[in-house]
């Protein structure tokens, strides 16, 4: 009887260290999780050949064909930009922002827009395009 | 010893499973949902110019090209076609090798054409930055 019992016991299998790796890769994930801020309109992008895959991104701001400026689905004036993306720039502080500007819009947006974050020294700031062309 | 043996025994152990099914699923959200966006795009980060010693940063030469508000393309004053703008600046770079792009456009002149000079001076290898000014468009002057 006695050594039927230790049989039994030792058919179940000890989850502990997979219990220990699951959880483990699921905080890694968590903390690693960046959540983008949507800009909210749809543009015409320019094509680029030279275009690299930017990982992390974590903020969209919009430009339209016709010159308005959206950051988190909401329209925005270009003196608001700074603060608006350093604002969202706290909640991820390792997140790229790219500027999807309409190939229609004026660069002198784009170029004021880039030289506000530049000014504000906030890194990997990019311009979206498609690749190919 | 007897007490012992029968603290060990199975019924004494916390049913793991729901919260292990449970976390699978947290392991499975977060694993898509930190892949799901993949942008492409051209980096525009300004290098900090402060840290450039003022010795070597007047060394640095500047291949400036302005972009017109009509989307016309110069480079040192003479208009160039969009496509001959890489074999251009790879001339330029080949006879002073730490040379920048400068691209200066006018306030009209489209997104488009900017990326495109952008994306054709990075392909030349070349170093580029955009200046925050406007272009003194070589037409008017």
């Amino acid at each position: 009887m006695d050594t039927n019992g230790q049989a039994e016991d030792e058919l179940e299998v000890n989850m502990t260290p997979m219990l220990d790796i699951v959880f483990i890769m699921l905080i890694f994930f968590i903390v690693t999780a960046v959540f983008v801020k949507e800009s909210g309109v749809e543009v015409l992008r320019p094509e680029a050949k030279t275009a690299t895959t930017i990982k992390r991104v974590s903020t969209l701001i919009g430009i339209t064909g016709d010159n308005q400026i959206w950051i988190d689905n909401r329209q925005v004036q270009l003196d608001e930009v700074r603060t608006l993306v350093s604002q969202l720039k706290q909640e991820n502080p390792k997140g790229n922002v790219v500027i999807t500007a309409d190939a229609q819009s004026d660069s002198r947006v784009v170029v004021e827009v880039v030289q506000q974050l530049n000014d504000f020294d906030i890194a990997g700031v990019s311009i979206a395009t498609t690749k190919g062309g | 010893m007897k007490k012992i043996k029968s603290l060990r025994s199975g019924d004494a152990e916390v049913n793991m499973t729901p919260m292990l099914d449970i976390v699978f699923i947290m392991l499975i959200f977060f694993i898509v949902a930190s892949n799901i966006v993949r942008e492409s795009g051209l980096d525009v980060t300004q290098r900090n110019e402060q840290n450039e010693e003022p010795e070597t940063a007047a060394k640095v030469r500047a291949i400036y090209i302005q972009i017109c508000a009509d989307d016309s393309i110069f480079i040192d004053r003479r208009a160039v076609d969009a496509r001959s703008i890489r074999a251009k600046v790879e001339a330029k770079l080949a006879a002073e090798p730490s040379s920048v792009v400068v691209i200066e456009t006018q306030q009209q002149a489209s997104t488009g054409s900017l990326v495109r000079v952008m994306d054709q001076a990075i392909a030349a290898r070349a170093p580029v930055s955009i200046a925050p000014q406007g272009a003194q468009c070589a037409l008017n002057a």
